[in-house]
C-alpha cells in the first residue's frame, strides 16, 4: 500500500506538485490524468525516490520513502516519461540484465525473469539486437521490461502507453490486470482516455500542481455512459469548463 | 557496494570498447599519431636544418683578417656588413668577434680567441650553432697545424692565407659531424612526458563526457538512480572506467613512442625496466586524476557536447606545463616543483626516462595526485546528490 501525505515539489520558484494526497491499496491500479504541466512526471518521480519531495511524506508498506528509502526502493519500479533511456551499445537483453543485476538478483534469475518478461512483452525476437537498432515502440516494450525486471510490489508507470500500437497497448494492459492479481500497485499516467477509463480501479486527476479529483472508475463505468464519462474527465481536466 | 562498482565498471567498459569512435579515439590514435608526429618533425627539422646548411648569414666585428677571410671563402657562408646591430635585428644567425691582433698571433703561432655570439631568440641562431662549431674548429686545427712553424717566424702572413684557403668544408658534412647529438633521442625524451600526461587526460575525455553527460542526454541516468545503487558506487564504477581508459591511452602513446625509438634504433640511455614500470605507476595515479577531473566536468554540463567544450582548455592546461619542463634538466629539480600539480608530473616523468629513479619524488607525485583526485571526487559525490545537477534544470 502507498501513502502520499501533502506532497509538494518547488523547481526553484515553480511550484509543481502543491500538496497532493491519496492512498493506493496493494492490486489497485491507478491512473493519472492531467494535462501537459500538471504535476503528473513529477508526482511519479517523488513516489520513485528520484526526485525528493519539498513537503510532505510517503509511505510505502509502512515504511518512509524518505528515511528507510533503501528498504523501499527495491520494491519500486518506475518507467520514465520522454525519451526512453537504453544504452544504446548494448543489447535489449543486455540492458535488463545490467539493471537485473544492479537490483540485486542473483545471476541465474535474471536469466529466468528476461526470458519470462520477453516472452510475455514479445520481444523475443530482438532482444539480441543493438538498443540503437530497435524502432520506438521497440524500445518502449524493453523500457517497460527493464523498470520491472526486479518484480517490483509498486509499478510506476509515466505514459507507457505512448509509443506503443494497439496490440502492444492491450499486451501492456493485460499484464497490469495479472500483476493486480499478484496485489501489486501500479500508477500510470496517460494521455490516452480510453486506456485509463478502461484499464483502472481509481483515477487521480491532476491540475496545475494539485489533485483535483478522485475517483472510482469502476462505478463510473457502470453508472455513465462512455460519452458522459468522457465529458466528465475532459472537464476535471481542463478548469476553464469546469462549474461549481 | 564492491559487487555494484564492479557491475557498473564491466558494463561501461563494455559499452566504451564497442564504441568504435572512443575505441580507435583512445586505443589506437595515440599508438599511431605519437610515431607520426614524431616523424613528422623530425624530419622537418632535417629539412630546416639542410635549408640552413646552405646559407648561414654572419656579421664580423673585425672585418679582413684571416678568420674573416676563411669565413667568406666558404660556400655557404654569407657575410653581411653591419656589424652587432644585424644580429640584435635578427638578420643574420651569428656575430663574431675575434682578438683584435688575430693575425698577428696567429703568424707568431699563440692561441687565439674567436667568440661567436649567437642570437638568442631566432631559431635559426640556434640550428646554426653545430655548423659554426665545425667552421671555427676547423680554423683553429688548422692554425695550430703551423703554429710550430709560426713560433719560429717561419710564416708570412702570405703563406698563412694559402694553407687557410685551401681547406674549405663541404657543406654536406657539416651536417653529419652536428647531428651527433642523437636528435631523435631528444624528440622523443621531450614528447614522451607530454604525449603520456596528453593521453591520460585527452584519453579519458570522451568516456568521462559519455558516461555522465551522455547518460543524462540518453535518459539513462535517471533509471538507474531509481534502481537504488548508491550514488558512491555509480560515481567509483564510472570514475574507475574513465580512469582505465586514461590508463590505455597513455601506454597506447607510450608503446608509440617506444615503437617509434626502436623504429629508428634510438636507444634512450638509461632507460631500465625498473624505470618503464614506475612510469607505469605514475601513469595509473595521472590517469586517476584526470579521469576525475573529467567525470566532475561531465557530471556538471548537461550534454556531451557542452562536456567536450569545457574538457578542451583543460588538456591545453596540461601541455603548458611539460613545454616548461622541457627547458629544464632534470638534475637538481628543486623539491617543492614536486608539489605543483601537472609539473609534477612531467618532472617526475621526464626523470624517470633519464633513469632516474628517486622514491621521494614518486613519492610525493603519486600521493599529491591521490590527494587532489580525491578531492575532486569528493566534489563530485556533493554535485551527484544534487538533483538541480543531475536532473536538468
Ligand atoms: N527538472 C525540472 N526543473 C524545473 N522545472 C520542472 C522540472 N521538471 C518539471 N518541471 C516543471 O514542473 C511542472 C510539472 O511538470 P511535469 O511534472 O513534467 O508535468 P506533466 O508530467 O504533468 O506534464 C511544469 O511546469 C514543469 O515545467
Ligand atoms: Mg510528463
Amino acid at each position: 500500500m502507498v501513502k502520499v501525505e501533502n506532497i509538494s515539489k518547488f523547481f526553484g520558484k515553480v511550484h509543481a506538485v502543491k500538496g497532493v494526497s491519496f492512498e493506493v491499496s496493494d492490486g489497485e491500479i491507478v491512473g493519472l490524468i492531467g494535462e501537459n504541466g500538471a504535476g503528473k512526471s513529477t508526482l511519479l518521480r517523488i513516489l520513485s525516490g528520484a526526485l525528493c519531495p519539498s513537503d510532505g511524506t510517503v509511505h510505502v508498506d509502512g515504511f518512509d520513502l524518505l528515511t528507510q528509502r533503501q528498504d523501499v526502493r527495491k520494491n519500486i519500479g518506475i518507467l520514465f516519461g520522454n525519451e526512453v533511456g537504453l544504452y544504446e551499445r548494448l543489447t535489449a537483453r543486455e540492458n535488463l540484465e545490467y539493471f537485473a543485476l544492479l537490483s540485486g538478483m542473483n545471476k541465474r534469475n535474471v536469466q529466468k525473469r528476461i526470458s519470462v518478461l520477453a516472452e510475455c512483452f514479445e520481444f523475443k525476437k530482438f532482444q539480441n539486437k543493438m538498443a540503437h537498432t530497435l524502432s520506438k515502440g521497440m524500445r518502449q516494450k524493453v523500457a517497460i521490461a527493464r523498470c520491472i525486471v526486479h518484480d517490483p510490489k509498486i509499478m510506476l508507470f509515466d505514459e507507457p502507453d505512448a509509443g506503443l500500437d494497439f496490440g502492444a497497448s492491450k499486451i501492456f494492459f493485460e499484464f497490469l490486470e495479472l500483476c493486480k492479481e499478484q496485489k501489486k500497485s501500479v500508477i500510470f499516467s496517460s494521455h490516452s482516455m480510453e486506456n485509463v477509463k478502461m484499464y483502472t480501479d481509481k483515477i487521480v486527476v491532476m491540475r496545475a500542481g494539485n489533485v483535483v479529483k478522485v475517483l472510482n472508475s469502476a462505478e463510473y463505468r457502470e453508472s455513465h455512459s462512455n460519452r458522459e464519462f468522457n465529458q466528465f474527465l475532459f472537464q476535471l481536466i481542463c478548469e476553464e469548463t469546469v462549474s461549481a | 557496494m564492491l559487487k555494484e562498482i564492479s557491475i557498473i565498471f564491466k558494463k561501461e567498459l563494455k559499452t566504451m570498447m564497442r564504441d568504435r569512435r572512443t575505441f580507435i579515439f583512445s586505443v589506437i590514435m595515440p599508438f599511431v599519431l605519437v610515431p607520426l608526429m614524431l616523424f613528422v618533425i623530425s624530419y622537418s627539422m632535417s629539412n630546416f636544418r639542410h635549408q640552413i646548411s646552405e646559407n648561414i648569414s654572419l656579421s664580423f666585428k673585425n672585418k679582413d683578417d684571416l678568420f674573416y677571410k676563411f669565413c667568406a671563402l666558404q660556400e655557404n657562408i654569407k657575410i653581411m656588413e653591419g656589424g652587432k646591430e644585424l644580429l640584435e635585428r635578427g638578420l643574420v644567425s651569428a656575430y663574431i668577434e675575434t682578438d683584435e691582433d688575430l693575425d698577428y698571433k696567429i703568424l707568431h703561432g699563440e692561441k687565439v680567441n674567436i667568440s661567436i655570439e649567437y642570437g638568442n631568440s631566432s631559431i635559426n641562431s640556434i640550428m646554426t650553432t653545430p655548423f659554426l662549431n665545425v667552421y671555427e674548429q676547423s680554423f683553429l686545427e688548422i692554425c695550430s697545424s703551423f703554429a710550430d712553424l709560426a713560433a719560429k717566424n717561419k710564416i708570412t702572413y702570405e703563406q698563412a692565407e694559402k694553407i687557410l684557403n685551401y681547406y674549405k668544408v663541404p657543406a654536406t658534412e657539416a651536417p653529419k659531424v652536428s647531428s651527433d647529438v642523437n636528435e631523435g633521442l631528444i624528440y622523443v625524451s621531450m614528447l614522451a612526458p607530454m604525449m603520456m600526461l596528453l593521453y591520460s587526460c585527452v584519453g579519458s575525455a570522451g568516456c568521462a563526457s559519455e558516461i555522465t553527460a551522455g547518460e543524462k542526454e540518453h535518459g539513462t541516468l535517471e533509471p538507474l538512480i531509481s534502481t537504488g545503487v548508491s550514488r558512491d558506487a555509480i560515481v567509483l564504477g564510472k570514475l574507475l572506467t574513465a580512469a582505465a581508459i586514461g590508463l590505455i591511452s597513455s601506454v597506447s602513446a607510450a608503446a608509440g613512442l617506444f615503437g617509434y625509438a626502436i623504429l629508428q634504433s634510438i636507444t634512450i640511455p638509461n632507460m631500465s625496466l625498473t624505470a618503464f614500470s614506475y612510469i607505469l605507476w605514475i601513469s595509473i595515479f595521472t590517469s586517476l586524476f584526470f579521469a576525475t577531473v573529467n567525470m566532475a566536468i561531465g557530471v556538471f554540463s548537461k550534454s556531451y557536447k557542452e562536456a567536450q567544450t569545457y574538457m578542451m582548455p583543460v588538456s591545453l592546461m596540461v601541455l603548458f606545463p611539460s613545454y616548461y619542463a622541457y627547458f629544464s634538466s632534470v638534475n637538481n629539480i628543486p623539491i617543492q616543483f614536486f608539489s605543483i600539480p601537472i609539473l609534477n608530473i612531467v618532472y617526475v616523468i621526464k626523470e624517470l626516462f633519464a633513469g632516474i629513479v628517486n622514491f621521494n619524488h614518486l613519492g610525493i607525485v603519486s600521493g599529491w595526485l591521490v590527494i587532489y583526485s580525491v578531492a575532486v571526487y569528493l566534489i563530485i559525490r556533493h554535485m551527484f546528490k544534487k538533483e538541480s545537477v543531475i536532473f536538468r534544470i
